[in-house]
């Protein structure tokens, strides 16, 4: 009886830490986070219904400071590009290999249409800090099209620095989750 | 045996609750009540930090100093936020009726101030005199300062246990769809925005509006630090962050948030 008990408690011990993400497992997760998003585009194709793009994206931690640059290839269809009420988070983005080959019919960059310019171009938005953060595609052989947000090329991923840490990370929460289980209710009984 | 499965899921509840995050509240709107208006519904004096602040423009790094002399109102951004909805809530203007005197006023400051912070309440307090709070706070400052709770309100708000623990993506975007919400129950939701484990912020800010565009959530907020202009609180959709204005002891830059004085465990 003892031992399974004993056993049941260490196993119920580690899931509820686990569910709760652990505080010490959660903020080493927290730090190791990295976000990529597009600093400013250099490559614009148009390929069929697709429209490929090569970019520069700065890589920031999760308290926003910026760690490295990369470059990086998406595509994302023309069809989605013709819808003005897709949210970011809801556009069709294809992340492409950072030596995929660019094909297709290049287009200009920030330049401005007219006469004797070029037959598509994208038309490019950046915030003060310098950042691109959206262009309107700009194509006689097809449009309007929405304005595409560069936010919806974000892509995250967990720098491997952080696994080594983890039996370390989950020993301190499974040490300290016994005290939290104490403090979270007397700081709901404390607490205005 | 039974008992200890019992107590294992009793054990668990808080738990559960935790990873629940904040689950939306089934408040209900202020019907006789126009939207949150700033400055109208706000003090007419700020919260101050106890310390100076200054921020380096090109690496944005922060340093601070102690003040030559300590504030009046300082350490009370949760005191400030929290009777600031409470006004909204209960109190009702009338300009058109002659002031009163000292002791009306602090009375039905009190009336105000010991309503439910987490629940729109149907008590209906008329303050004669003033046409907002903007008005009220500015000419009885005193009174208004003397009676906002001390720096252990904030201190001790109860949603304080939250903020030890991570805050991952997904449960950030789930947080700016619940302050969407509480905008669409015409209930301005009370924001705890903070980067524990760092200390750069640590603070309490009330949401009154959203402007949405495809790529975020433009949350404008009431920050009981700056009585000029209302901040804003962005909530990037693709990277699913929050970002807070940049503030005299705050850069700017991304944070954690989340609601409080919602619910019991807020």
């Amino acid at each position: 009886m003892g031992g399974s008990t004993r056993c049941r408690t260490w196993a119920a011990l580690t899931l509820l830490m686990l569910a709760s993400e652990g505080c010490v497992t959660g903020h080493l997760f927290d730090a190791a986070l990295r976000r990529e998003q597009p600093l400013s585009y250099h490559d614009a194709l148009v390929d069929g219904d697709r429209l490929t793009l090569g970019y520069t994206a700065l890589v920031t931690n999760d308290a926003g400071r910026v760690v490295a640059r990369k470059e990086r290839r998406a595509a994302i269809s023309l069809t989605a590009l013709h819808r003005q009420d897709l949210p970011v988070e809801a556009f069709p983005v294809e992340h492409l290999a950072d030596d995929a080959p660019l094909t297709g019919r290049r287009l200009a960059i920030g330049a401005e249409g007219g006469e004797g310019g070029p037959p598509g171009y994208l038309e490019t938005e950046a915030a003060p800090d310098g950042r691109e953060i959206s262009f309107v595609l700009h194509d006689s052989s097809g449009g309007p099209y929405a304005p595409f947000y560069s936010s919806a090329l974000t892509r995250t991923s967990t720098a491997p620095w952080v696994y080594p840490l983890l039996p370390l990370g989950v020993a301190v929460d499974l040490a300290t989750f016994p005290i939290l289980l104490v403090f979270f209710p007397v700081m709901l009984l404390i607490g205005a | 045996m039974r008992g200890s499965r019992g107590a294992t899921f009793q054990s668990m509840l808080p738990v559960l609750w935790l990873v629940a995050g904040c689950a939306a509240g089934g408040a209900p709107a202020t019907p006789d009540r126009s939207p949150f208006h700033f400055p109208a519904d706000t003090f007419a004096f700020a919260n101050v930090t106890l310390m100076e602040y200054e921020i380096d423009p090109v690496t944005r790094e922060v340093s601070s100093h102690p003040r030559e002399k300590p504030p009046e109102v300082t350490l009370q951004c949760g005191a400030m936020v929290r009777a600031a909805r409470q006004f909204y809530s209960v109190a009702r203007f009338d300009p058109s009726a002659p002031a009163a005197d000292a002791q009306t006023y602090e009375h039905l400051v009190r009336e105000v101030l010991d309503t439910d912070p987490r629940r729109p309440s149907n008590q209906r307090v008329v303050i004669p005199g003033y046409h907002d709070l903007r008005d009220l706070s500015g000419a009885q400052a005193p009174l208004v300062k003397a009676m906002l709770a001390g720096p252990w309100e904030t201190y001790l708000q109860r949603g304080n246990w939250r903020m030890i623990f991570p805050f991952r993506p997904e449960q950030q975007e789930r947080v700016a769809g619940q302050l969407l919400d509480g905008l669409a129950r015409g209930w301005p939701p009370i924001v705890h925005v903070l980067r524990f484990p760092e200390r750069t912020i640590n603070h309490l800010v009330l949401v009154f509006d959203a402007e949405q565009t495809p790529a975020e959530i433009r949350f404008h907020v009431y920050d009981p630090n700056d009585a000029e202009r209302p901040l804003e609180l962005v909530f990037d959709r693709g990277a699913r962050i929050f970002s807070y204005s940049a503030t005299s002891f705050f850069p700017g830059g991304p944070v954690k948030a989340y609601e409080v004085y919602d619910g019991w465990l807020y």
